[in-house]
């Protein structure tokens, strides 16, 4: 898709991306190069010195008898070239995986701090699968560039050298070779248009298996209590027979490519030595050179499978696009100042506006949160209020305006300073690190950890996983709501004592009222005397805040207490007069 | 799942039992590889023949100046070489036939065993089923194109290297030493270094599936890590996985460079020994013709057969040794036969036992004591319960408390470490399991919809159904109007396009239609709106029987007969009234479910807009 939209300046871009990853590893790259050049010009020079040495051996063998002296110096410059050959290819096979290896490694670092440095605004820019594709996949792909350029030229040098000995050995050789051109073409192109459409089924196919057992694994539990596995076992295995039979037809359309790449050669060979044959007879050429004939052919038909050179060469450029896009990604930075002593944690939002795909997300925002207050932030979905949360620390900056911690921009702020200053739990946090307490202890305190858990209601379950907090992450499946209690708990962990502002992102959606209510509790406490910025859904959460910010299509509707607001239906229908409140009132 | 695998981890017995799963059903299609056989030997009629002929066609033609000679062999030759592209023709669909079978097990294989650990609880953590998906895909295809390829180059260089052998045997039996001795040397050197290559190539390819693994769990956190300004700690982490995965891959160099080391011994030195032995040989009587013969054989069939073979036999034995690996994780081959645990059809139906007359409860469990590890925290601790037919029983309590676990004690999903749970007076652990569904249901949150006909999915529990059952069952549920949408009993039904609250109502329509006395509804109805809750729950109230319901809506509990409230190692139970009266947090739970949002709030302004 952007290897399409991909503009000239895109391509210069790449490009000097590769130039730059080729040149910082200057010393290997121009071994494989060199080591690639020359086997390839090597390989071109052996058939001729085998001829020679062919040539050498029989004539001294001969009736015309010349001495056997004669026969070593060919045999030994054949040997030499073999040995020079062997050199040279252990140079480019040993340089290779070198290379790739390295700027494979560079290009994963850089960018890795790209992303990192970029921060959220990275997956807003690309989806994370995307960027984790672009770093795995891509950077091996465009580390191959240079090796992928200096195959293609080489098997370029081999294909077109092979034609040319053609010709020095007899001008009527390369006819003989060329009648076969037209015919690898069409072979070429038969194979690629049949195999396409069946590939499509079988894929298909296989994804129809794939679908039904994801199905079956995710209503397992039906499965296990109705003792149906059998049962399920066929209606997963129910497309097999479909997808073999599609299989079988693969493997018979495979079959034309090969066979007919075998006539192709068979063809080119017979007429190429029939010609070389007739040169003989005719005093034009010597025996080796028969053989040297055919060589050569089969050297000049590589002319065919260079096309992979070719391919890896112009999947390398793509892969590189790629890379180059992610390198543009933004880069905020940070500035060097520490928090101002003793402020309160006031916020301030200046004429904020933050500018989205289709029209505005933010406009015209101007708001101050006094410091050590409670500010909720409601509103429909789309209306902003994550946005805003994302804000107040810097997880995105406006695209105009300013926001301020007691009276510094937040860009001034250095990250430790910035960071110590706001701490963030969202509604899906996303765990990190190896076990459940690496997790809570990102970017904190790990002795303040299981105090954190404590808080956030989180300690119990945690508990009762096989081995409490030293779980691992990838076995301890949790449901929504404890993984929320976690990222609250990250949040309390790295509250320190430079602490001044906290945002709860519907930190606590997930939670049953009960537990919601007692998890409030607690991090009323541990963050007494904090601004608080609460993003919410539901009337609790407005009613227990000072003052409730109320958003709707990303400007401020209304600023005020909850008590204040509450007469507004509007208002009401949007927290959602509760379900069980209106039975209570049926009732 | 093996966290933090060791670079250097050998391929260990999993990998080798996978490997014998594949190695028995290549070999058990003895025809098939047979026919591949017998069409091998045709394929290599040119590489036998080659040398021969060009030897032929300079001494007994062009040499002597007999040209039309000269040109009768090279038709020949090229005869030979159509002939072996009919054995290339017949090659591909017999490779089929020995590798489309091997991937009909391997995904039967792979099926199975996915339910069945998912069964028994012994699935891979991790993202449901991403892991059995990635099996059933990526590696079998590996797995599959592997195989065929190391059938098509192995069996292919085999039958060129003997095919030359006998050739140039029958050349110059003198030159057969010289050219064999180098490529024994070169295989033997090859079969030395492929060891510890695949060793390194594994240890290198994990050392990526790390890196990308670590890189992906860090662009999901991106957020998070921002937020909480761990920026450098995690791009230390990752950054080491990434240098450690060069690391490894650089050290592969050396072998890619031995490789080619090998193909120009094997390949290219019998040229140089052939045209040194040819100096005396041909004063002794070798023809200028069989020497050129000689050195067709080795270079147009032996160096490229011998190129291939040592190329791709390396990296394709990795991805086969890596694949092979990830598919014995799978479970493949210690699956063996699968016990028919259940005969669904004659368990769910037919032996529907007499609730009405029992006097027995339903459903009693005393002394129930249940924890995930030993040093984990009990889930349940003495738990004592008792429902007759006809109750109702509600269970209560804030997430992770504990519910869906008690659910599966009580159905007999799980074992109690203590206490025991009987039904209908039998204890769970004496029935045995194909008699289970005959007992009671269990209808979980996350509702079960399959890729078949609307009506198959309802009979689910009950295959004899009539659709004049199922049209009441579904009437009395309120599901009448989804079954009409969908287009009736005998529509085809698609289960990603039915939303969550469909499910619901598809497995309640299934769970009312179920004889069993026992009902259990795991927040089976959390999907549907309240209305729809309201008529499925007074469904189930006239249906007989003993029904458990795990309950997210304080209403469902005030309609129950009793509350079972389930909080840490705390349980009480008891009518709604008893627990609202006695319960401190059945209280706030009832209150807060109730009435979030009329507490006042704080009174004091303390922020405000500055004006615009």
């Amino acid at each position: 898709m952007e290897a399409n939209a991909a503009t000239a300046a895109d391509r210069r871009r790449a490009d000097r991306l590769l130039l730059e990853v080729a040149r910082s590893h200057r010393v290997w790259t121009l071994i494989t190069a060199a080591g690639t050049l020359a086997g390839s010009v090597l390989v071109v020079l052996l058939p001729t010195a085998l001829a020679r040495a062919i040539d050498a051996v029989t004539t001294a063998a001969g009736p015309v008898a010349g001495s056997s002296a004669g026969a070593t110096g060919p045999i030994a410059r054949f040997a030499v070239l073999l040995a020079a050959l062997l050199a040279a290819d252990l140079l480019a096979e040993f340089g290779r995986p070198y290379c790739a290896a390295a700027a494979t490694a560079s290009l994963r670092h850089r960018l890795l701090d790209r992303i990192l440095a970029a921060g959220p605004a990275a997956t807003r820019r690309f989806a994370p699968g995307d960027l984790v594709g672009r770093l795995v996949g891509s950077a091996p792909d465009a580390a191959n560039a240079p090796t992928a350029l200096v195959t293609a030229a080489a098997d370029l040098v081999m294909s077109a050298g092979g034609i040319v000995a053609l010709g020095l050995i007899d001008w009527r050789l390369v006819p003989a070779f060329a009648v076969t051109v037209p015919v690898g073409v069409l072979i070429l192109r038969a194979f690629v248009r049949q195999t396409a459409d069946l590939a499509a089924a079988y894929q298909h196919t296989q994804s129809e298996i794939a679908a039904r057992l994801l199905d079956a694994l995710s209503g397992i539990r039906t499965i296990r209590a109705s003792g149906t596995r059998e049962i399920e076992a066929a209606r997963v295995l129910a497309p097999v027979p479909r997808l073999s039979e599609v299989g079988h037809r693969l493997w018979r359309s495979q079959r034309v490519a090969g066979w007919r790449s075998m006539l192709l050669f068979a063809i080119t060979q017979s007429s190429v030595l029939a010609v070389a044959g007739l040169g003989l007879v005719q005093g034009r050429l010597a025996a080796g050179q028969v053989l040297a004939a055919a060589s050569y052919a089969a050297l000049g038909l590589g002319f065919f499978s260079s096309t992979q050179a070719a391919l890896a060469l112009s999947r390398a450029r793509g892969a590189a696009l790629r890379l180059a896009e992610a390198d543009e990604l933004p880069r905020p930075g940070y500035g060097s100042r520490d928090l101002p002593p003793q402020g309160p944690g006031e916020l301030v939002f200046r004429q904020v506006a933050v500018h989205g795909e289709h029209g505005p997300v933010i406009e015209g925002l101007d708001l101050v949160v006094r410091g050590g207050t409670e500010l909720a932030v409601v509103g429909a979905a789309g209306s902003g209020k994550s946005v805003l949360a994302a804000l107040a620390g810097r997880l995105l900056d406006p695209d105009a305006g300013t926001v301020l911690l007691d009276g510094v921009p937040l860009p001034q702020f250095s990250r430790a300073a910035l960071r110590g200053a706001v701490t963030y739990a969202f509604e899906r946090p996303a765990p990190v690190g190896e076990s459940v307490r690496d997790s809570i202890a990102l970017g904190g305190h790990p002795q303040r950890v299981e105090a954190a858990a404590r808080a956030a209601c989180a300690d119990g379950f945690i508990r009762k996983l096989p081995e409490g907090y030293e779980t691992p992450l990838e076995q301890a499946p949790f449901s929504g709501g404890e993984i929320q209690r976690l990222g609250l708990a990250r949040a309390l962990a790295s509250t320190g004592e430079t602490l001044r502002v906290i945002v709860l992102d519907d930190a606590t959606a997930a939670l049953d009222t009960v537990t919601e209510s007692r998890v409030s509790a607690a991090m009323g406490c541990a963050t007494a005397g904090r601004t608080r910025i609460v993003v919410a859904h539901r009337a609790a959460a407005a009613a227990r805040a000072d003052l409730v910010a109320w958003m709707e299509g990303g400007r401020l509707r209304a600023l005020g207490p909850h008590r204040e607001l509450w007469s507004e239906p509007e208002y009401r229908a949007l927290l959602g007069a509760d379900e069980d409140a209106q039975t209570q009132v049926r009732a | 799942m093996k966290r933090d695998p060791a670079p250097s981890a050998p391929a260990g017995p999993g990998a080798t039992r996978g490997a014998r799963f594949v190695a028995a059903e290549v070999l058990r299609r003895r025809r098939a590889l047979a026919a591949l056989l017998a069409w091998s030997v045709l394929e290599s009629a040119p590489a036998l023949v080659s040398g021969r002929f060009v030897a032929a066609a300079l001494d007994e033609g062009f040499l002597r100046g007999r040209s039309a000679v000269g040109l009768l062999w090279l038709l020949a030759l090229g005869g030979a070489t159509a002939l072996g592209a009919l054995g290339t023709r017949a090659v591909y669909p017999r490779l089929g036939d020995v590798v489309e079978p091997l991937r009909d097990a391997l995904v039967t294989a792979l099926v199975r065993a996915a339910l069945t650990r998912a069964c028994d609880g012994t699935a891979d953590s991790g993202p449901r089923g991403a892991a059995p998906v990635a099996r059933l895909t990526r590696q079998v295809e590996t797995v599959r194109d592997v195989v065929a390829g190391q059938l098509l180059v192995v069996r292919q260089f085999a039958a060129t290297a003997v095919a030359v052998c006998l050739g140039v045997a029958s050349l110059a039996p003198a030159l057969a030493a010289v050219v064999l001795g180098p490529l024994l040397l070169a295989l033997l050197g090859f079969a030395v270094l492929l060891k510890p290559m695949i060793g390194r190539q594994r240890a290198a390819f994990l050392a990526e599936e790390r890196a990308a693994q670590l890189t992906g769990a860090c662009v999901e956190a991106l957020r998070d890590i921002t937020a909480a300004g761990a920026e450098p700690r995690v791009a230390a982490s990752v950054g080491a996985a990434v240098d450690e995965q060069y690391r490894l891959s650089r050290a592969l160099a050396g072998f890619g460079a031995a490789r080619r080391a090998i193909v120009v011994f094997g390949g290219n030195v019998p040229l140089l020994l052939i045209l040194l032995a040819a100096q005396s040989l041909l004063r002794r009587g070798l023809t200028v013709g069989a020497l050129v013969g000689a050195l067709t054989y080795v270079t147009v069939n032996l160096e490229p057969a011998l190129r291939t073979l040592v190329q791709g036999v390396g990296a394709s034995a990795l991805r086969l040794s890596v694949a092979v690996r990830r598919l014995a994780e799978g479970g493949l081959a210690q699956d063996g036969p699968v016990q028919p645990d259940v005969d669904a059809g004659d368990g769910n139906g037919t032996t529907a036992p007499r609730i009405a007359t029992s006097r027995r409860p339903v459903l009693a469990a005393s002394g129930l004591w249940f924890r995930y590890g030993p040093q984990a925290d009990p889930v349940v601790a003495e738990l004592d319960l008792s429902i007759a037919a006809g109750e109702r029983l509600a269970i209560v309590g804030p997430s992770g408390a504990g519910k869906s676990t008690l659910v599966n004690l009580l159905a007999g999903l799980l074992s109690p470490d203590a206490g025991h749970v009987t039904v209908l007076g039998e204890p769970l652990a004496a029935i045995p399991a194909p008699r289970l569904p005959s007992l009671r249901t269990l209808l979980p949150q996350e509702a079960y919809v399959f890729a078949g006909t609307v009506r198959e999915n309802l009979v689910y529990l009950r295959p004899d159904a009539t659709d004049a059952q199922i049209g009441a069952a579904a009437e009395r549920i309120g599901a009448a109007p989804l079954l009409d949408s969908l287009g009736g009993l005998d529509a085809h039904l698609v289960p990603a396009r039915l939303s969550p609250g469909g499910r619901q109502l598809i497995a309640l329509v299934r769970g009312y239609l179920s004889r069993a006395p026992l009902l259990l509804l795991d927040e089976a109805t959390c999907h549907l709106d309240q209305g729809a809750e309201l008529r499925a729950e007074a469904a189930f109230r006239e249906r007989p029987g003993a029904l458990v319901l795990v309950v997210h809506r304080i209403g469902s509990a005030r309609r129950a007969d009793r509350v079972l409230l389930l909080d840490g190692e705390r349980t009480d139970l008891g009518t709604h009234e008893d627990l609202a009266a006695r319960s401190a947090q059945y209280a706030e739970m009832v209150g807060l479910w109730h009435g979030a949002g009329v507490r006042a709030p704080t009174p004091a302004v303390v922020a405000s807009a500055p004006a615009q």
